[in-house]
């Protein structure tokens, strides 16, 4: 491929791609409109896009269920070396952070899962839940989390 | 952090191409979380952060499986064949989409990993540019050339299996 050719290549990828500023988005445009080649690299370049976001899902394999036991087994020991009432806050203002711990407790795992696939709980709901139960139970909020909520009483 | 072992797992095998590896990296990569737990960011998605972690451990886990080739292909392209490559034929039908994307699934098997990471994240997980090269820890300049040749790789052998295709009927 000459060097010119592979230039304007990588600009029909680009284009492709949603990577150009619009005055290049715009001369490509232009050249599209008039270039058979460049419309067959385009139309190629969507079939092979097209094809690879379509790709099937890789299968789920059964031994997955012995990992997440040795993952949650860690995540387990983990949580046993913080403070008491800690991980369950953690767990609250991540979940509705989209960070989605599904606690383990039986008969919650379910709530708490609708809880993380909703969109509708934002960053300010889920801190405010953590700051309300972080006084409750009286523990001290991580840092970061601490400044937000302290801003968001303030602005009440 | 339960939700999202799945696409994890998903990732690292779209990745690795291979069960047992993509598990090992899976795991790798939630417990190199858990042990970074406190050097996440409150506030932010969890899952870039994740997928970070698993783009990097399977990085790894590439070079030292692959320490005798490069994770990159100097593929020469065939350059008057590209340029004279015709408009693709129509779509093919659920039944041919099938057996294509069996297909598809060794071909990116044989793929350059660097190439085959960088397709991954532009096409399935819709990342940007600069994204990607975040991902990867390598400038833009070189995602373009990934994603570039990558492609090209693909394309090439599209062509030549939708020709065959069409010589069979």
């Amino acid at each position: 491929m000459s060097h010119e050719l592979e230039r304007e290549r990588e600009l029909i990828h680009a284009y492709f791609d949603g990577e150009l500023p619009p005055a290049e988005r715009a001369a490509v445009e232009r050249h599209l409109a008039v270039c058979r080649p460049c419309q067959n690299e385009l139309a190629w370049l969507k079939l092979t896009a097209k094809m690879i976001a379509a790709e099937s899902e890789p299968a789920i394999p059964e031994r997955f269920a012995e990992l997440r036991q040795r993952i949650l087994a860690r995540y387990d020991a983990m949580l046993k070396l913080e403070q008491p009432g800690t991980a369950d806050l953690k767990r609250r203002c991540w979940a509705g952070e989209g960070i989605r711990f599904a606690p383990r407790s039986a008969g919650k795992s379910d709530q708490w899962q609708q809880l993380a696939r909703r969109t509708d709980v934002g960053r300010d709901e889920a801190f405010a839940e953590a700051d309300r139960l972080a006084r409750e139970i009286k523990v001290e909020l991580p840092a970061g989390l601490k400044s937000v909520t302290q801003k968001m009483r303030k602005e009440e | 952090m339960a939700l999202f072992e799945r696409p994890i797992y998903r990732l690292c095998y779209r990745f690795l191409r291979n069960e047992d590896d993509a598990l090992d990296c899976t795991q790798e990569t939630f417990l190199k979380a858990i042990a970074a737990f406190d050097s996440f960011q409150e506030g932010k998605p969890l899952l870039p952060w994740l997928r970070r972690i698993a783009t990097n451990t399977c990085l790894n886990y590439i070079r030292q499986r692959d320490r005798t080739t490069s994770l990159e292909d100097d593929e020469e392209e065939s350059g008057s064949w590209e340029e004279r490559l015709p408009a693709p034929a129509d779509v093919p039908g659920e039944a041919e989409a099938h057996i294509l994307r069996a297909w598809l699934d060794e071909q990116m098997k044989m793929l350059p990993a660097m190439y085959r990471m960088a397709l991954v994240l532009r096409h399935v997980e819709d990342l940007s540019y600069q994204e990607i090269a975040d991902q990867l820890g390598v400038p833009i300049g070189t995602v373009k050339t990934y994603l570039f040749r990558g492609r090209n790789i693909l394309k090439r052998k599209l062509a030549e299996y939708m020709r065959q295709e069409v010589v069979a009927r």
